[in-house]
Order: C-alpha cells, then structure tokens, then sequence
C-alpha cells in the first residue's frame, strides 16, 4: 500500500470511536448504531479517492455516515424512532457542523477520566464495560435504577466539562 | 433551552443514555428538543460522551479489528503486492476496493459479530425468573424438609410486617427466621425450586449463569448473625426423590454461595449475591436462604431477629 493508502486506512482506524459517537447521536439505538458504522466503514473503504488528504476525516466521515441513518430510517417505521424527521435534520445538521469536537473529546477523554474520583472511576467502568447495565448496578448497590442512572449522568456531565475545557485550552 | 425543562431534559436523556426510556418519554423527549438549539447542543454533547465511553470501555474489539484489516486484508492481496511494486497506486483505484470489498465485508461482520458476541450480556439483558412469593408479601411458608416449587419451604418463618424497629426492605411484609429444626441448629434455612421450563433451551445452547439475590437484616451484631445465599443446579426434580435434598452436595450438579456477616446497622438491608455458571444440562434450581445465629449463649434453636426480603433470581447469557 503507498503512503496515501497507509494514511487513509490511519485514519478510518482512529476515527471509528469518534464516528460511532456522532452515529448514535443522531441514532441512539447501540444495535443499529453498530451496524451503520460497518455499512459507513465500507462506503469510506470505496469513497477514498474521493477524500482529500489534509482535510477533516472526520467531517467528511460523518457526512457519509449520515447518509446512511438516513437510509436506515428510511426503512423503518416511525413508531420505531427514536427522533421525528424534523429533529433528525436539525440534530444531524448541527452535528455535522462540530463534528471536529469529537475528536478532541475522544483525545482528552481518557486524561478526565484519569481525574475522576476512584468511586466514580469505578462506576463508570462498570456501567460501560461488557455487559454492564444501570439496572445491575442499581441491584448491587441496592439503589434504584433512576437514582444510579442519575449519577452516571452527573459523572458524564463532569466529563464533558474536562474534554471541553481541553478543547478551549487546545484552542488558544 | 427553558430552565423548567432542564430537570425534565436532564432525566430524558439519562434514561435514553442508560436505555430505559418509553414511548410517551420518547415523544416528551422529541417535544423538548424541537427547535430548541441550547436543548440540542445539551443533548449531543451528553450523548457523544456516553458513546465515547462505550467504546473506550466495551468498543475494543471493532477496534482492533478494523486496525488489523489494515494488517490482514492487504498482504492477502497478492495483485496488490506486484502492483505496488510496479508502482502503481493500486488500492487507490475503484477495481482494487472492489476486489477488496467482499474481504472487507467479512471482517467488518465478524467484528460486529465479535463485538455483540463479546458486549452479549449488555444486548441480551438478565431475564428474571419467576420465584413464588419473592418479596414474602403473600401465600404461605411450608414448614418441610424438601424443597418445593411455587413456595418458600424449610425451617419455622414467619411472614411479618415489622419486628424490633425493623421494617420491610420493600413491600408491606418480609420473612423472619423463626426456629431451626430441619438443619443444624445454628442455621435456619428457607429454599425454593425453580423449574426453568423453556429457559433450559437457552442454557443448552449457550454459556448461562444464574444471580440470586436477595437483602437481609437483623436487630443486634452481638448474636454474630451471618446470612448466605445458595444457588444448586439439577438435571432432574430434586423433590421427585426424597434422598436428593438431603445429599444435594453430592447431588447437584453444581452449586455456589455467598456469605455476609450482619453489620449492626437495622435501618440497612444488607445485599446477597450469589453467581453461578450452569451446566448445560440444568433444569432445575434450588435457592436457598439461610440466616446463621453463632451465639454460643444460645439456649435453644429460636432465632431472636433474622430477616429476608426481596429475593430476585436472574439468568444472564454470557
């Protein structure tokens, strides 16, 4: 493979986190979210000649992985969406527009996580590891599911203001 | 984004997040997020988030397979190798992705096969078993060496609403270990069986492992209270021999429990869990609760306040 093939291959590879968070944020089902970001792999796989080296990878990505959620909810029902088609276009056009902050969270992610209490560390790891979910936490800790689900969100939302505050800081 | 929408806002999209959100949460989620561009930004920032973390915690195979497709789909191709060598930018062009294509498509199947393979427990949730009375709010205890399906059976209990300033960890009432007389006299024991019914297919066909659970209490530390949850598997009705129960260490086809010593706090239910991985074979479980009372002051095999609630029983493909 020449240069430009290793680079553009670098680049799938190390987006795919990235690509997988702007699927399900325009369509938060995992299973489904999953599939499109193999259908989307592949379409890239054949669009490469099409990607200018040094431009964003990632825009460019997720403008085709819209493509197809919007593929996808042409196939279903309505009454199986999560967003109806107004608020799908104002969501995925909003999205395609910081799509860049994406990767920036994902590259400081790990460093906020790092700066986390132990407990909430914790949590977290148990709530997104392989076969985690709010309902056996909420089991073990003997809490209800709303009040563990509550606290994850207070956890996510701490770490939001950790990658943004890296992502003001990388800007200046 | 209008302030008195954001508890509303906050609790829709953690529900979402976490996977519990209804229809009717759907279309208030739906109401909230129209035309509301603070909402909006709320809601993408907190979903990228929790995929980012999904895959920094559960999305590492996709990962490593897609890394080694750059590895394994390249060499494999030995037209690419000569026309690399000749120069030309073959992976560049639309014949060599169409080519490559049928290769890619493979990998990226089974690593999403691998994946889902891998996160099987998150996809395919814990399915609860159905256990007689589990919150000890109605029927009745059997007082009965064997075990028995629908109902709790086993050592003197009684079904309470309170005792000693201790109240139910849920509903209106709770079990009280009254008196051991079918065991050793420091144990008093309750057990049920669970006929698992169309459930063994499931654990036939793949890795299944079972979770009882249930909360204890009880009114002093100084007794030295200790409460246990067992798990026992069974190929065959273990109330169909008289001979089973009494020999189920020898009989079952596995079992495991899981201790805990009371603490000295009677406001708290104290959480016992118990795991288990099943044989292929198991048809039926046992569970069994059982309080320990080591207080060598003890004069007779009376419990002076042991109690169990909210027993829940959950299979989980592995």
């Amino acid at each position: 493979m020449d240069r430009e093939g290793d680079e553009f291959v670098r680049l799938l590879t190390a987006s795919q986190s990235s690509l997988y968070a702007c699927i399900l944020a325009m369509l938060p089902d995992r299973v489904a979210a999953q599939d499109i970001l193999q259908e989307t792999n592949l379409t890239l796989w054949h669009k490469a000649e099409d990607f200018d080296l040094g431009t964003s990878f990632i825009a460019w990505a997720s403008r085709i992985a819209r493509y197809h959620v919007l593929n996808y909810r042409r196939k279903r029902n309505r009454d199986r969406l999560v967003f109806d088609g107004r608020l799908f276009n104002e969501l995925s056009e909003r999205l395609t527009e910081r799509s860049e902050d994406v990767d920036h969270f994902k590259e400081s992610l790990r460093e906020c996580l790092k700066r986390l209490p132990a407990e909430q560390r914790d949590l977290v790891a148990r709530r997104y590891a392989a076969g985690g979910s709010v309902k056996r936490i909420a089991q073990s800790r003997g809490q209800t599911v709303g009040a563990v689900s509550q606290i994850l969100y207070r956890i996510r939302e701490s770490l939001l203001n950790c990658v943004s505050q890296y992502a003001q800081e990388g800007q200046q | 984004m209008k302030n008195s929408n954001s508890g509303s806002l906050r609790n829709l999209i953690a529900r979402l997040s976490d996977g519990t959100l209804s229809p009717e949460e759907e279309d208030q989620l739906n109401q909230l997020l129209q035309a509301d561009p603070i909402a909006q930004q709320q809601y993408l920032d907190h979903m990228l988030i929790d995929a980012l973390l999904e895959r920094e915690f559960g999305g590492a195979l996709p990962h490593a397979a897609i890394n080694g497709m750059a590895q394994i789909t390249v060499p494999l191709g030995s037209p690419i190798a000569s026309l690399k060598a000749s120069g030309l930018r073959f992976l560049r062009t639309r014949a060599a992705r169409w080519a490559l294509t049928p290769v890619l498509a493979i990998i990226l199947v089974a690593a999403g096969w691998l994946w889902r393979e891998w996160n099987g427990a998150e996809i395919e949730q814990p399915q609860r078993l159905k256990l007689a009375n589990s919150g000890f709010e109605e029927g009745q205890l059997i007082f009965k060496r064997r075990p028995s399906t629908a109902a709790w059976a086993g050592d003197i209990a009684e079904m309470i609403e309170h005792f000693s300033g201790v109240t139910p960890h849920e509903g209106s009432q709770m079990v009280r270990f009254v008196e051991s007389v079918v065991g050793a006299e420091d144990a008093c024991e309750l057990y049920q069986i669970v006929e698992l019914g169309d459930m063994a297919e499931i654990i036939a066909s793949r890795p299944t492992s079972v979770e009882a659970s249930a909360f204890f209490n009880a009114i002093e530390a100084e007794d030295h209270s200790a409460f246990d949850v067992t798990v026992f598997a069974f190929s065959a009705d273990p109330a169909a021999h008289p001979d089973v129960w009494p020999t189920r260490r020898e009989r079952a086809l596995t079992f495991s429990g899981s201790q805990v010593r009371a603490d000295s706090d009677t406001k708290s239910w104290q959480q016992v869990v118990a795991r288990l991985n099943l044989p292929a074979d198991t048809r039926y479980l046992v569970v069994r609760l059982s309080v320990f009372c080591n207080d060598s002051e003890r004069s007779n095999s009376r419990f002076p306040g042991q109690f169990a609630d909210n027993v829940t029983l959950n299979l989980v493909s592995l």
